[in-house]
C-alpha cells in the first residue's frame, strides 16, 4: 500500500495530466472488456504491462508482485471452470479437464488481466489527490470527495498506529504462541478501535481550529493538458482495435 | 502598559466525566508579548489553548479578545478564530489532506480567499519556514519534524493576530527546535502576538517576555521570567523547576562572579559569554 502510494508519487507520468491517464486506463479497460478475449485483451494486458513499467517507470518485480493476489483469484476460478469433478456411486471421485469450460475460463482469464493491468496503470501512475480534484471537477458531491480524502489520510495513520501498537506488543512477548498471539490482537483491534474514536475527534478540533465548517476545502493542483499526449493515447487505443480484430481473423483459439 | 489582545477570566472547565480541567483561571496576554505558558503534564495547559479560539467552551468564565466577550455563534467563531490560529501538539490531529500544498490552503480557503490567492499565501508561508521543497509531497510520508512544521504552516497561512503554539518543541531535535524558535522570533517582529505551552523550562526562559505558571487548572502566577521562575516554591509546588541558566546566573551573582545590577543571562550561549568575558557582558 505504502509502494503504491509512492510510486504515484514518483514515477515518471506523474507530471501527466489526470484526465490524460484516465482516458488511457479507462479506455483501455473498456476494450479489454468488449474486444475478443483473445487476442484482444491479452494486447491490453501486454501493452498496460508495458506502458506501466517501462513507460512510467515502476519497476517490473514489484508490478508482478502486486498482480499475484488478482492473478490468484483469477486462476483460482478459472481452474474452477475449466475442471470438472464427478462424484458418483459408480466411479467415486473422478476428475476431469472440461474442454467447454476451459472455453469460458480462457476468456475470463484474458479480459481478468486486462482489466486488472487497465486499473494498475492508473493506481500506479496518478496520486490520490490528483483523482480527487477530477472528481471534484465532475461535480461529485462533495461529502463524497471528503471521505474519500479523510479514508486515504487515515489508512495511513491508522496502519502507522497499528504496526506501533504490535511492535510494542511483540517486544513484549505478545505473540509467543498462538494463544497470545491471538489474545494480543484482539487487545490491538479493540484499543485500535478506542483510538481512532479519540483520533476523530482530536482531529475535529484541529479543523475547528482552521475554520472548519463541514467543508473539507482544499486546493487543487494545476495540470495542463497536452494534446499531443490525448492523441497519442487514442492513437494507441485505436490500434490496440485493429490489430485485434486483424489478428482474430488470422489465429483462433483451438477449439 | 501594553494592550490587552486576549484573556481569559474565571475560566471553569469540566470534562465530559465530570473531572475538571480548568478552575478558575485567568491569563493576560498582551499584544505583541511573548507568552510561555508552563505547567506540568496535565496541569491543563492543552485544555486552556483549546479555549483561546473557542475550540472548547468554558463552563464558567469567558474569554475577551480586544476586551470584548466573545460569544460562540457560529459567525463570531469564525471571526474569532482568524485572529486566533492554534497549533495542536500532535500535528496527525491536524494535517488532514492528501498533500502539503492542500493541507496549507484548507485554512485560507475557509477564510474566503480565491484559489489564486490562496495559493499565493501558501507559497508564501512554505518559503518562510522553509518547507517549499515539501510542497506536493504526500502527508504522510514527512517526518515528525516536517509535519510539525506544515502544521504550523497550515495555521500561519491564515495570517492569525495571535499565534497559539502547543508544545511546539516537542519530538524536534535540536536543530529542528532552534529553527522553530528562529521562525517565531520573524513573527514576533512582524508584531504577531504569541502564546507557548510547554514544560521546557529553559526554552521558556529563553524565549518568552511573561511567563505565566499553570498548576491543577488555576493559573498560579502570571509575570515576568526572571522573576516568576525565581520562585522556586511556587515552581516545585506545580511540578517544574528553575530554569538551568537562571539558576547558573544566580548562583554566579551569589559568588560574587557576576554584578548583581545586571540583567541576569537569559540563554546557555548569553550566559557563556558572560563568563568568557564578565566586563563585556
Amino acid at each position: 500500500m505504502y509502494l503504491i502510494d509512492t510510486y504515484a508519487h514518483t514515477n515518471r507520468w506523474r507530471r501527466w495530466h489526470t484526465l490524460e491517464k484516465l482516458v488511457l486506463s479507462a479506455g483501455m479497460l473498456l476494450l479489454s472488456l468488449i474486444l475478443p478475449p483473445w487476442p484482444g485483451a491479452a494486447l491490453v494486458f501486454a501493452a498496460m504491462t508495458l506502458l506501466t513499467t517501462r513507460g512510467a517507470g515502476v519497476p517490473f518485480g514489484f508490478y508482478a508482485r502486486l498482480l499475484l493476489p488478482p492473478l490468484g483469484f483469477i486462476l483460482a476460478s478459472a481452474a474452477a471452470l475449466a475442471v470438472s469433478v464427478t462424484v458418483g456411486p459408480r466411479v467415486g471421485w473422478h476428475v476431469s479437464f472440461s474442454p467447454t469450460g476451459a472455453a469460458v475460463a480462457y476468456p475470463l482469464l484474458l479480459r481478468s488481466l486486462g482489466a486488472t493491468s487497465s486499473l494498475y496503470l492508473l493506481a500506479l501512475t496518478t496520486p490520490v489527490v490528483d483523482l480527487l480534484s477530477t472528481l471534484r471537477r465532475w461535480g461529485l458531491p462533495q461529502f463524497v470527495l471528503d471521505l474519500m480524502l479523510l479514508s486515504y489520510r487515515f489508512l495511513f495513520v491508522l496502519t502507522d498506529t497499528a504496526r506501533a501498537m504490535g511492535t510494542a506488543q511483540a517486544s513484549r512477548l505478545g505473540y509467543g504462541d498462538l494463544r497470545t498471539a491471538r489474545h494480543s490482537l484482539g487487545l490491538l483491534i479493540a484499543s485500535l478501535i478506542r483510538r481512532v474514536l479519540v483520533r476523530a475527534n482530536r482531529l475535529e478540533q484541529g479543523l475547528a481550529a482552521r475554520g472548519y465548517d463541514g467543508n473539507l476545502a482544499v486546493l487543487s493542483p494545476e495540470q495542463a493538458l497536452a494534446p499531443a499526449n490525448l492523441g497519442r493515447i487514442v492513437t494507441l487505443e485505436l490500434l490496440v482495435v485493429t490489430l485485434s480484430l486483424y489478428l482474430k481473423e488470422l489465429w483462433t483459439w483451438p477449439r | 502598559m501594553a494592550e490587552v489582545i486576549l484573556e481569559a477570566r474565571q475560566l471553569d472547565y469540566r470534562y465530559s466525566g465530570g473531572a475538571a480541567g480548568l478552575r478558575g483561571l485567568d491569563l493576560t496576554v498582551k499584544r505583541g508579548s511573548k507568552l510561555a505558558v508552563l505547567g506540568a503534564n496535565g496541569a491543563g495547559k492543552s485544555t486552556l489553548l483549546l479555549h483561546l479560539n473557542g475550540v472548547l467552551r468554558p463552563t464558567r468564565g469567558e474569554i475577551r479578545l480586544d476586551g470584548r466577550p466573545v460569544r460562540y455563534s457560529r459567525q463570531e467563531l469564525s471571526l474569532w478564530r482568524q485572529q486566533v490560529g492554534v497549533v495542536l501538539q500532535d500535528p496527525d490531529d491536524q494535517l488532514f489532506a492528501a498533500s502539503v500544498f492542500q493541507d496549507v490552503s484548507f485554512g485560507p480557503l475557509n477564510q474566503g480567499l480565491s484559489p489564486p490567492t490562496a495559493r499565493e499565501r501558501v507559497a508564501e508561508v512554505l518559503h518562510a519556514l522553509g518547507i517549499e521543497s515539501l510542497w506536493d509531497r504526500p502527508t504522510h510520508s514527512l517526518s515528525f519534524g516536517q509535519k510539525k512544521l506544515v502544521a504550523l504552516a497550515g495555521v500561519l497561512a491564515m495570517r492569525p493576530r495571535v499565534l497559539v503554539l502547543d508544545e511546539p518543541t516537542a519530538g524536534l531535535d535540536p536543530w529542528g527546535a532552534q529553527r522553530l524558535v528562529e521562525s517565531l522570533e520573524l513573527l514576533h517582529r512582524a508584531d504577531t502576538t504569541l502564546v507557548m505551552a510547554t514544560h521546557d523550562m529553559d526554552l521558556a526562559y529563553g524565549w518568552a517576555s511573561e511567563v505565566a505558571v499553570l498548576d491543577r487548572g488555576r493559573a498560579v502566577l502570571q509575570g515576568a521570567p526572571h522573576l516568576v521562575l525565581q520562585d522556586e516554591q511556587l515552581l516545585a509546588g506545580a511540578h517544574l523547576r528553575a530554569p538551568w541558566t537562571l539558576q547558573m546566573g544566580l548562583r554566579l551573582q551569589e559568588l560574587g562572579l557576576y554584578p548583581a545590577a545586571r540583567v541576569l543571562p537569559r540563554t546557555p550561549e548569553e550566559l557563556l559569554m558572560c563568563l568568557k568575558s564578565p566586563e563585556l557582558a
